[in-house]
């Protein structure tokens, strides 16, 4: 019980270490979302941290809560415009969220790799009190892929500040905030219900097909989908910070980074914080021995790009007969969009045309991240008229 | 938004959340876990036994204590299972199973994940569905 309330209170205040968002007109996710990127920047660069010395941000964050609540009390536009809205149509939503919350909280979608390495990881660093390479570099520990970011086990590390012991139901929980907090941010930006149900619909139900609870996929769904809706708000400081997380979460989240960049940022001011943040984690990850520890079998190999090719446009399918590829085909418009998705599926074709790649163990969560491209162009055709 | 979009939209968003609905039903429906995966992966049993065997050792083996964590007959997972230990013992200090290798600094206890250890340094302390807690006694 008690690490329970402690990994509750520990998830409570990332929002308020991400307070700092709110010069940006931010909402809730964007909060949740730069509180995450904030203090795993402060994890890496404080080298071995302190309960006091972390707790100084989401501390102020939580101060500045109570002195701007007092300012607004002047003005209720939000709360107003609250309880205006009419919740009917939300219920799909919410009903999806909750079949997700039951299948991840009954353990029936928890990923084998959250055991193996994401919630191994983010224990050790917190019992070190550090992101601990002398821990990742070991050639012991190869298995647990030392070279991946690090922004989910330092999630974890955060939650458990002060113990010895990770809540791992509440670790596995979060993917439900995750999803939550991103079909918050569709439900925002397109101002529509339809749009935020189609997506909380689709997404749990392919995570509890992918099993992706207790890993990073839940977080990088939620840094994409808020790095592509604030890129439609042309709000360049919170899809810099959303595309920060993305990086920080997976490597895939870097591809994802790059294109989203070089196809529908195009503005220095989203460009450049998260290729510094990339930069940074690289010349870390260099520096500390982890880049090198990664496993040789996996080398790339040109006669295995087209089985490769052949392979995913099998798993493609997802096992639902293409159902999401077709629906949102019949409501897609934006090229930009659909070049993006294609752009990463064709990254994907490359990385497993190799002879171990084991496409069936892992593509169908990584498909995740061009169908969510895709799902944008959708979007942007509603908006566009 | 146009009516075909509002259809279109509401048509798949039903079919998904049915799907999930049968998804959830063919995992085991709504539960009370005693792990984070007993119904999860290809074999939900035998991982569910084996946490709940890593849960007694990290509960009563004494803190500090090197433990291995090995499937007698798997050793191909030797490092899986290596962390594995890591994360589900957090109070002991987990060694890999090479340990057990002769010349091998040998670990004050061994869990044996789904068969019996065949070391005669090594006697049982506890066995449970999921393998056996040992000891080291030479």
């Amino acid at each position: 019980m008690m690490i329970g309330a402690r990994f509750l209170i520990m998830t409570l205040l990332v929002f308020a270490a991400g307070f700092w968002a709110r010069v940006f007109r931010a909402s809730s996710a964007v909060y949740f979302a730069a509180g995450l990127v904030t203090l795993a920047v402060e994890m890496i660069v404080f080298g071995r941290w302190t309960g006091w010395g972390l707790m100084i941000l989401p501390v102020a964050g939580l101060l500045g809560c109570w002195v701007a609540e007092r300012r607004k009390r002047t003005s209720n536009s939000a709360t107003q415009q609250l309880s205006n809205h009419h919740w009917l149509p939300l219920i799909p939503a919410l009903l999806a969220l909750l079949i997700f919350a039951l299948t991840v909280m009954s353990a029936a979608a928890t990923s084998g790799d959250f055991v193996f390495f994401w919630g191994t990881k983010g224990q050790r660093f917190a019992q070190e009190r550090m992101l601990d390479v002398g821990f990742l570099r070991n050639p012991d520990h190869v298995v647990m892929h030392p070279e991946y970011p690090p922004l989910v086990p330092l999630y974890y590390a955060w939650t458990m500040l002060g113990a010895a012991e990770l809540d791992w139901f509440g670790a596995m929980a979060s993917a439900i905030l995750f999803l939550a907090l991103a079909t918050l941010a569709i439900r925002n930006f397109t101002e529509s219900d339809a749009f935020a149900a189609f997506f909380a619909s689709l997404f749990a139900l392919l995570c509890i097909r992918n099993n992706v609870a207790g890993n990073a996929e839940p977080a990088l769904l939620f840094f994409e989908v808020l790095a592509l809706c604030a890129l439609f708000a042309k709000n360049d400081a919170i899809a810099a910070i959303a595309l920060c997380g993305a990086v920080l979460t997976k490597i895939e989240g870097a591809v994802f980074a790059v294109i989203v960049i070089a196809l529908l940022g195009r503005r220095w001011r989203v460009a450049l914080p998260p290729l510094a943040v990339l930069g940074g984690w690289l010349l870390f990850a260099k520096f500390n021995g982890l880049l090198a520890s990664s496993d040789p079998r996996y080398a790339f190999s040109f006669g295995q790009l087209l089985p490769s090719v052949r392979q995913l446009a099998g798993e493609m399918s997802f096992g639902l007969w293409y159902a999401p590829w077709i629906a949102i085909a019949l409501l897609a418009r934006s090229w930009k969009h659909i070049a993006a998705a294609l752009a990463f599926l064709a990254f994907m074709a490359v990385i497993y045309a190799r002879p171990e790649a084991h496409m069936e163990w892992s593509a169908q969560r990584v498909l995740m991240t061009p169908l969510v491209l895709f799902f944008f162009s959708a979007i942007t055709r509603d908006r566009n008229g | 938004m146009s009516r075909q979009r509002q259809i279109i939209l509401w048509t798949f968003t039903l079919a998904f959340l049915a799907l999930s609905v049968r998804e959830m039903v063919l995992r085991g429906g709504v539960s009370r876990p005693r792990t984070v995966i007993s119904h999860s992966g290809m074999a939900p049993e035998r991982a569910e036994a084996s946490l709940l065997l890593l849960r007694r050792a990290a509960r009563t083996l004494p803190p500090l204590s090197r433990v291995a964590v090995v499937k007698p007959r798997g050793r191909w997972d030797d490092a899986g299972m290596l962390a594995v230990a890591h994360g589900q013992l957090p109070r002991q200090h987990a060694v890999p199973a090479s340990a057990l290798d002769p010349g091998g600094n040998a670990p004050d206890f061994v869990v044996a994940i789904d068969a019996p250890l065949e070391d005669p340094r090594y006697e049982r302390i506890y066995e449970a569905a999921g393998g056996g807690i040992w000891e080291r006694v030479r």
